[in-house]
């Protein structure tokens, strides 16, 4: 009698819990069972990427679609057929006999000088475009292609989101900043600062 | 089996099924209760009466003032938030912004925005990315309304020297150019864990878990006894001591009931995924704040999702997953 009694008091007391959905089930379990892709899943992020000029990314036919914030907005004095109006022999070679005019601040800081020089990302003959190791051309705004020929492990992890910087919020469209975005191509070595700290920190405070 | 200390509060119906439910005022007198209870409760109710009504029939006090009384009144009869039907909701939030407004004169939009449907919050953090440069700590502070007096801080970034990852060792308070040599970084705040410590050990039901997963507390009723604080392994909530303190022009205007609003004295607080920004579809302050991308925030129930991206194909650890808290942060590596 008093077993059967202890065993009601114990199916009462774990009955009278009411469950909140996915608690007790082990979390990678729920992740598992949700294979249905609910990328809207009612919200977009449109509103929060203030209307970036954006390109389709090429060359991932295994990923869900997504975007690639655009280069040329960014760049300066863009397109550079302005300028460069010349075979860059003749350009060159000004630079020899008038000393150099244009682009004074670069110097190219990436890979040794046996291994990448100018004409390695940009044609000779199509300045406005990037091109491969093997010679083809590629639309600025598609610049990470050139960057994932020798950075292929990083391109992998951008693609995939694991790498980079996603624009606007989580919910789609999906928008990624490209390569030069935050990595200078002429010199991508990231250089140290102070962290940030609030505005009104005192000297002592700072030198504590 | 967890104990259950609050069973009033897990007994209760869950919110979509409870459009006929009484309001929090009629709850908390329709409930069984002693004589020596409800004298104690009259007494309370008749001071706190008192002084309103002195203010609200004063004829010396002005309109503003009576108006701030009748809503100090009413507030006193709000409900927890999970026992609030839409409406009452809706009143809250709504007492709420007037009360910011006859306080300071600015206008604030504090939203009750519901859990979307088929979203289970996670985050990744990239170890080898983070570099130190607190910009999260600072976004996180300035988007959440924190205490600027105590320098309250949700996340905190560890200086580890290379070799260990021993959060004793770590320095988390550094100020030199970063990342410093020899070093590597990693930030904890709270990781709304799955099953999370924090949530039966509240004596009153002020603190759970969303069905989206972010876990939230109610400031108003949180009673400021600190046993979340306590339970929670991984140090991610902070008490205010005293009354917090920010900059009226510094006040972000957009805010959530669950999130970051105004706070008081007495009550504890936590990292929220920034409940105000993601329930929009909208990153939290410190993923769009990251300037290196160490940080990933997205929906775990969506395979199409980045964060479900790299659980499937990084190598991913958690902070004291022994314990079984289930959280929903990942550290990996590039």
């Amino acid at each position: 009698m008093n077993r059967l009694f202890l065993l009601l008091l114990i199916c009462l007391g774990s009955c009278s819990r009411k469950e909140v959905p996915g608690h007790g089930q082990h979390l990678l379990e729920l992740i598992k069972e949700a294979t249905e892709p609910n990328s809207n899943a009612g919200v977009t992020g449109e509103q929060f990427l203030d209307g970036v000029e954006r390109v389709k990314a090429k060359g991932f036919p295994q990923m869900p679609e997504f975007f690639v914030a655009s280069r040329t907005p960014k760049i300066e004095r863009f397109p550079c057929g302005r300028c460069h109006d010349q075979p860059l022999s003749k350009l060159v070679q000004r630079s020899a006999d008038e000393g150099k005019k244009a682009h004074w601040s670069l110097t190219l800081q990436h890979a040794p000088a046996n291994t990448m020089a100018c004409k390695t990302c940009h044609g000779e003959d199509k300045m406005d475009e990037l091109v491969t190791l093997n010679g083809a051309t590629v639309n600025m705004n598609h610049s990470y292609q050139v960057c994932g020929q020798c950075h292929s492990k990083q391109i992998k992890d951008w693609a995939g989101g694991a790498h980079g910087k996603r624009l606007g919020g989580w919910a789609p469209p999906r928008v990624v900043n490209n390569c030069a975005a935050c990595h200078n191509p002429h010199r991508p070595a990231v250089e140290s600062r102070l962290p940030a700290r609030k505005e009104n920190t005192t000297v002592d405070e700072v030198t504590r | 089996m967890k104990p259950d200390l609050f069973p009033i509060l897990n007994n209760i119906a869950p919110p979509q099924e409870c459009c006929s439910k009484p309001s929090g005022a009629k709850q908390l007198l329709d409930r069984p209760m002693d004589r020596r209870t409800a004298a104690g409760v009259m007494a309370g109710a008749l001071v706190a009466g008192m002084g309103l009504l002195s203010t609200s029939c004063s004829i010396t006090a002005s309109a503003s003032e009576k108006e701030q009384a009748h809503l100090d009144w009413e507030a006193i009869f709000q409900g927890n938030y999970r026992l609030m039907t839409e409406d009452e909701k809706k009143n809250t939030v709504e007492r709420l912004q007037r009360s910011h407004e006859l306080h300071t004169g600015k206008t604030v939009r504090v939203s009750a925005a519901e859990p979307k449907e088929k979203v289970l919050y996670g985050y990744a953090f990239n170890v080898s990315k983070c570099r130190g440069y607190m910009d999260c700590v600072r976004a996180c502070t300035k988007e959440n309304n924190q205490d600027r007096a105590s320098d309250m801080k949700y996340i905190r970034i560890h200086e580890h020297a290379k070799g260990e990852m021993n959060f004793e060792h770590a320095q988390d308070d550094f100020f030199h150019e970063v990342p410093a040599a020899g070093h590597f970084y990693m930030g904890t705040q709270c990781f709304h864990c799955q099953n999370p410590p924090c949530v039966p050990v509240c004596p009153v039901g002020a603190t759970w878990m969303e069905p989206d997963g972010i876990v939230v507390v109610d400031y108003d009723w949180c009673i400021g006894c600190r046993y979340c604080m306590a339970a929670c392994p991984y140090d991610a909530r902070r008490f205010n001591w005293a009354e917090p303190q920010v900059p009226e022009q510094e006040v972000n205007p957009n805010q959530h009931y669950l999130g970051n609003r105004p706070r008081k004295k007495g009550v504890v607080e936590k990292c929220t995924f920034c409940i105000q920004r993601s329930r929009d579809g909208r990153n939290p302050a410190c993923v769009e704040a990251c300037p290196t991308g160490a940080r990933v925030f997205g929906n775990l129930l969506d395979p199409d999702s980045e964060i479900r991206w790299i659980l499937a194909n990084k190598k991913v650890f958690r902070l004291k997953e022994d314990l079984g808290t289930e959280p929903k942060f990942w550290y990996y590596m590039d």
